[in-house]
Formats: C-alpha cells, sequence, structure tokens
C-alpha cells in the first residue's frame, strides 16, 4: 500500500502525466473541438474522421479518457502534497503551491459534476423562470427574471450621408457617378457645391412602412432605414423617400440630372445593456442593469449579456451560470499564487 | 510626439547594438556600459510612447496585438534593466543582444495594425489592463530567459564566471516568468468568469497557455528535483520560448476563439 502511495506522489509518475497532459492539450487544442462529422471529413479525410469520432478527439476536453487523465494527475497531485506535509515547516512555498493546484483539481471535478450553463432568451414584460441548459434541455429556477429595458449604447452617433450623382450623359460624365457625398440631419436643410437642388431633409424612419396615414416605422430597429427630403424653397415640391436599403429606387423627380442616395452609417456599438428584475412569487426583488461586463447574481445563479436580436430590440440573450466550484478554483488561485510568491521569493534571496 | 518617441525607442536600441559592435573593434572597456545607458533610453521613450497612445485613445493600450507586443517588448526591456539593477556583470552580456531583440520585436510589430480603434464591449473592463499586461510582462521575463539560455550554449565551457551568470538570469527570469504567467492565466480565468460565467472553456488561447505553464512547471521541477542545469535548462527556455510564441501568435492567426481578436477585422 505504502509504496502504491509512493509510487504515486513519485515525481516521475508527474512527469509522465504531465506529458500525456501535453499531448493531449495539443491534440485538443489543434483539432478543432465540437465540430460535426462532415467537417472533420473536409479537413482530414475518412480515415481522420474515423480516428477522430472514435478517440472523442472532436471532444477531448470532455471525453472519458480525459477525465481519467485529469483524475490521474488529481491523485498525483494529493499524494506529492500530502507527501510534502513533512516540509511544510521548511517550504511552506512549495507545501502551499502544491496544494492551490490540488484544489484547482478538485474544483474542475465539481465544476465539471454540478456546474449548470445555460441560456435565457427574455422578451420585455413577459417573466420567466426556465432556460435553455448548454447540453440540452431546459431547467427550471426558484424565481422569474423578467427584462424591463433593452439599449444599444453607441461610441458615436449613427450618420446620415447623402451622395450626390451625376447621371450618365450629363456634359463629362461618361457613366453615373458620385460628385459630391454631405452628412445630414432630419429636420435640416441641405445645400450641395455640385449644383445639385438644395434639399429640405425631413424625418428618418429606422423602419420604414407604409402605414394607413402615410410613412411610418414599424421599431425603434434599424431595419429599413428611409429618409423623407423634398427640394427646398419650391413651395409644390412633392415629399420623396430616400432607402439605405434600396438606393436604386428613383423617387425624386426633376433634379436637374443629378440623383440622390442615402447611406445610413450605424454608430460604432459601445455596450449592450439590460435592465432586468428578479421576482419571486411575483413581488419584485430586485432590479439591476447588467452589461457585457457586469452580471447580476442571485442566490447563485449569475446572468450575463450575451445576445439580442437586431430586428427586436424588446429583445435580449443572456447567459446563465450557476457553478459552486467557483469558490474553490478562486481558493485554489489563492493559494497557489502565496506558494509561488513564497517559494520563489526564497530562491531568488538565495544565490 | 507619440511617433517621435517610437522613432528614438528605435534609434536608441540601435545604438545599444551599434555601440557594443564599435567597442569591441575598438576594444574598448565601456562596450557594455554604453549599450545599457542606450537600452535605458530607448526603454524610457517606449514608455512616453505607450503613455501617450494611452492619453490619445482615452484607455489601456492593451486591446490589439500590436498595442500587446508594444507592451511586451517593452516589459522585456524592463525585465532586462531590473535585473540589470541587482547584477550589472551578470548582464551586460545580454545588453547588446537585449537591443537587438528589441528592435527586431519593434520592426515587426511596425507591419501591424497600429490605429486606435474604440473597444468592443467584451474588452471594456479593467480586467483587460490586468490581464493583458501580466501576460506581455510574463512573456518578456521568459524572453529573457530564453534570450540568456541562448547566449550560454554559445559560451564557451571555460569562460565559467560568464556561464555562472547567465545560468543564474536564465533560472531566475524563468522563474519571474512563471510566476507573472500563473498570475496572468488567473486574472484570465477571473475575468472570464466575470464577463460570461465560466472561468474556463478550453478556447485555442486558453489551452495553449496551458500548455505552456505546465511545460515551465515541469522545467523547474527537473531543474530543482533533477539536476537540469547550464545547458540542459537553456534548451528547456528555448523550447519553452518557442510555446509562448505559438500562444502568442500562432493561435491568432492559426484558430479562432474568444481570443481572436489579435486579427485584424
Ligand atoms: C503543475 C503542478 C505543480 C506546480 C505548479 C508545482 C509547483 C512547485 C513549485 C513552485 C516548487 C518550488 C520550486 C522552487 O522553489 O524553485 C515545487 C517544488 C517541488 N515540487 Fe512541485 N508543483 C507541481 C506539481 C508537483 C507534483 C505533482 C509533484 C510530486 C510528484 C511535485 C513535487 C515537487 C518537489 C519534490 C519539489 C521540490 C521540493 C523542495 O525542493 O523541497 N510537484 N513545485
Amino acid at each position: 500500500m505504502s509504496k502504491l502511495i509512493n509510487q504515486l506522489a513519485s515525481l516521475r509518475f508527474f512527469f509522465i502525466i504531465s506529458v500525456l497532459l501535453l499531448v493531449a492539450f495539443i491534440i485538443g487544442g489543434v483539432i478543432p473541438q465540437g465540430q460535426s462529422p462532415e467537417d472533420y471529413k473536409a479537413m482530414l479525410g475518412s480515415l481522420g474522421t474515423l480516428l477522430v469520432m472514435n478517440l472523442r478527439l472532436d471532444n477531448v476536453f470532455s471525453s472519458a479518457w480525459f477525465m481519467l487523465l485529469l483524475a490521474a494527475g488529481a491523485l498525483n497531485m494529493l499524494a506529492c502534497t500530502v507527501k510534502q506535509w513533512k516540509v511544510l515547516k521548511h517550504r511552506p512555498g512549495v507545501f502551499l503551491s502544491h496544494l492551490g493546484v490540488f484544489l484547482m483539481f478538485i474544483g474542475g471535478a465539481v465544476g465539471g459534476l454540478f456546474a449548470t450553463h445555460g441560456i435565457l432568451p427574455l422578451e420585455t414584460g413577459a417573466p420567466r423562470s426556465d432556460f435553455f441548459l448548454r447540453t440540452g434541455g431546459m431547467a427550471e429556477m426558484p424565481f422569474q427574471v423578467l427584462l424591463k429595458e433593452f439599449n444599444i449604447r453607441y461610441w458615436d452617433d449613427e450618420k446620415h450621408v447623402i451622395h450626390v450623382l451625376k447621371t450618365a450623359g450629363a456634359p463629362g460624365m461618361e457613366q453615373e457617378g458620385v460628385v459630391e457625398s454631405v452628412e445630414v440631419k432630419p429636420g435640416q436643410d441641405v445645400q450641395f457645391k455640385s449644383g445639385a437642388p438644395a434639399l429640405a431633409v425631413l424625418n428618418f424612419y429606422p423602419n420604414f412602412s407604409i402605414g394607413e396615414n402615410g410613412p411610418v416605422s414599424l421599431s425603434d430597429a434599424r431595419v429599413n432605414p428611409a429618409l423623407t427630403v423634398k427640394q427646398a424653397g419650391v413651395k409644390a415640391a412633392k415629399m420623396s423617400y430616400l432607402f439605405a436599403a434600396h438606393p436604386d429606387f428613383h423617387g425624386m423627380a426633376d433634379t436637374g440630372g443629378y440623383r440622390f442616395v442615402y447611406e445610413y452609417r450605424p454608430g460604432q456599438i459601445k455596450q449592450f445593456e439590460s435592465r432586468i428584475a428578479v421576482l419571486e412569487d411575483g413581488r419584485e426583488k430586485l432590479e439591476k442593469v447588467i452589461n457585457v461586463n457586469t452580471p447580476l447574481t442571485y442566490r447563485g445563479y449569475r446572468f450575463y449579456q450575451s445576445g439580442y436580436d437586431e430586428n427586436n430590440l424588446n429583445a435580449s440573450t443572456l447567459q446563465v451560470a450557476k457553478d459552486p466550484s467557483v469558490i474553490v478554483i478562486y481558493a485554489g488561485f489563492l493559494i497557489l499564487m502565496a506558494g509561488l510568491t513564497w517559494a520563489f521569493w526564497k530562491e531568488m534571496a538565495a544565490k | 510626439m507619440m511617433q517621435i518617441a517610437l522613432k528614438l525607442s528605435f534609434v536608441f536600441y540601435g545604438m545599444a547594438v551599434g555601440l557594443t559592435l564599435v567597442g569591441f573593434l575598438l576594444n574598448k572597456k565601456w562596450k557594455f556600459l554604453y549599450s545599457g545607458h542606450s537600452l535605458l533610453a530607448g526603454w524610457a521613450a517606449s514608455t512616453a510612447y505607450i503613455i501617450s497612445r494611452w492619453y490619445l485613445g482615452g484607455r489601456a493600450p492593451m486591446s490589439n496585438q500590436y498595442e500587446s507586443m508594444i507592451f511586451l517588448i517593452w516589459a522585456f526591456v524592463a525585465a532586462f534593466l531590473v535585473f540589470r539593477k541587482f547584477s550589472v556583470r551578470d548582464m551586460e552580456w545580454l545588453s547588446p543582444w537585449t537591443g537587438m531583440v528589441a528592435l527586431l520585436a519593434l520592426g515587426s510589430a511596425s507591419f501591424l495594425e497600429s490605429d486606435i480603434t474604440p473597444l468592443v464591449p467584451a474588452l471594456q473592463s479593467n480586467w483587460l489592463l490586468i490581464h493583458v499586461s501580466t501576460v506581455m510582462t510574463g512573456y518578456g521575463a521568459l524572453l529573457l530567459s530564453f534570450l540568456g539560455g541562448a547566449v550560454l550554449l554559445f559560451t564557451d565551457k571555460g569562460q565559467t564566471e560568464k556561464r555562472q551568470g547567465l545560468e543564474s538570469i536564465t533560472y531566475r527570469s524563468c522563474l519571474v516568468g512563471f510566476w507573472l504567467l500563473s498570475m496572468g492565466i488567473i486574472t484570465g480565468a477571473v475575468w472570464a468568469n466575470s464577463a460570461w460565467g465560466s472561468y474556463w472553456s478550453w478556447d485555442p488561447k486558453e489551452t495553449w497557455s496551458l500548455i505552456t505553464w505546465l511545460y515551465y512547471a515541469v522545467a523547474i521541477h527537473l531543474r530543482r528535483t533533477r539536476g537540469w542545469r547550464e545547458d540542459k535548462f537553456a534548451h528547456l527556455m528555448i523550447w519553452g520560448f518557442v510555446l509562448v510564441m505559438f500562444t502568442y501568435f500562432g493561435v491568432n492567426y492559426l484558430m479562432s476563439g474568444l481570443h481572436s481578436y489579435g486579427r485584424g477585422r
């Protein structure tokens, strides 16, 4: 028995495990993980795919043989740490480093067994308590989550640009070409240097459609951006439309050989934000604005901003994580760093 | 101002190499002294460059391959200068080589996209600064250990004093680098957990950093318990840095994952 423990605690065992782990990591780090058999066929051919599928090289890090390897590593670490108990007095840094690594093995196992991760798609006004598990299926939380509001914040404002094109056949123009591009603001007139008639830019419609009483925007989502314009200073001028998504739509007559094309330039996205609330028995317990780096934690569940729907700004997708191993892992981190600092400090001081 | 600082660091790192050459040709005593001073000047210019980039961008300059590489070179020269403070004699052998490596690396960095761009949401966190700066400083120290190992291998067995100095630097910078690499991986894990709820997701960058980390852990054990010193340890450090380079560059260009922001958009 003690011979076995000695073997388990030996450095030779550590070196062997390390080499095997390195090989496993390299396989998992080189072969793209989690692809479909067809993808592997395209990459590696039939023989390669057979190998990948049978040895579970498509999901190395959740394969049985990799778990076995980690278990062996954990045993090695445990045996080694316990054996080093005696040198705790002389070389506490070494002991702590080993203890820290061992805790990370334990934390990884706890995480693998008990952590849940999933996706929670929300729409404003519709609280829900169930979410989609990453591994498939649904899970139920002992409370509800409500999306109150979703917002996209931009670094800079969106821009509306009108390009003036001179139509083909005009003097000096073989082909239709852009002669001028001007940024415009809805509600303001715009003058052109190229000789094109001045325009009054009337309204901006993020998601243009024709309703019963004329143009409307179906939502604030920038799905079909459009501007209404008319010639400035001409009393009888008729209103017409410019569509960013349909540059070839000719809406305007009498422009003296010019054509206007509207370009919508979205601002650079700075942040996605969801204002969410937690409900228990219909009563609101807590409200918080979350964004990509600021989650909400409630009763062991954490909620992260993760996705949104360009076409529906009343929807937001959150990631849900419930992971009891975090505390063990973090303890391991702290102890490892304390141990390394202690051990290396001594090494560096010694000449 | 910013561009001048960058040009000055090129000039001073170049001088660190040139002055040693001239010193050798003229057989002067000062051959290493001024090269060390030039490195200090080049490093100061790099510091000014990083600070002005920080100021102009309104955020820490750590968000793409170019910025992280500039920081890596800065940290590498800083590591050299710190070690030099403690043992001028041991370090002087490395000063022209340090200048050479810094010069070549700065030159390669200049081929990368260097515009200051706004940060995508995922990178807007103080963890970006903490994580990237520890990892890059770690790489800088490991680069020093690579350099020490490489020069050691080319040093005649007879020059015992020089060899001892190099051997000690190679080992010490490996320890510093390993400490920082551990810290870098840990801060990355904590950041990932606070940004998307899992501290480890086996994306290629994470996997390769773990490969590098385990490799250096084994190297330290081989040295301490199996007596792999001098040339053997030097070889370990040289191959280790090959892993570092692959983790740093290779993964960005050959694989996709959470960390692929290093690619041009
Ligand atoms: C990746 C996991 C490991 C890490 C991070 C680690 C870390 C360390 C550190 C920091 C030292 C001190 C080195 C120094 O002072 O220069 C050390 C020494 C040592 N480690 Fe580990 N270790 C690991 C795994 C192991 C394992 C599994 C064993 C046992 C089989 C082991 C056995 C030893 C021994 C015997 C020493 C020398 C102790 C002494 O000099 O008193 N290590 N380790």
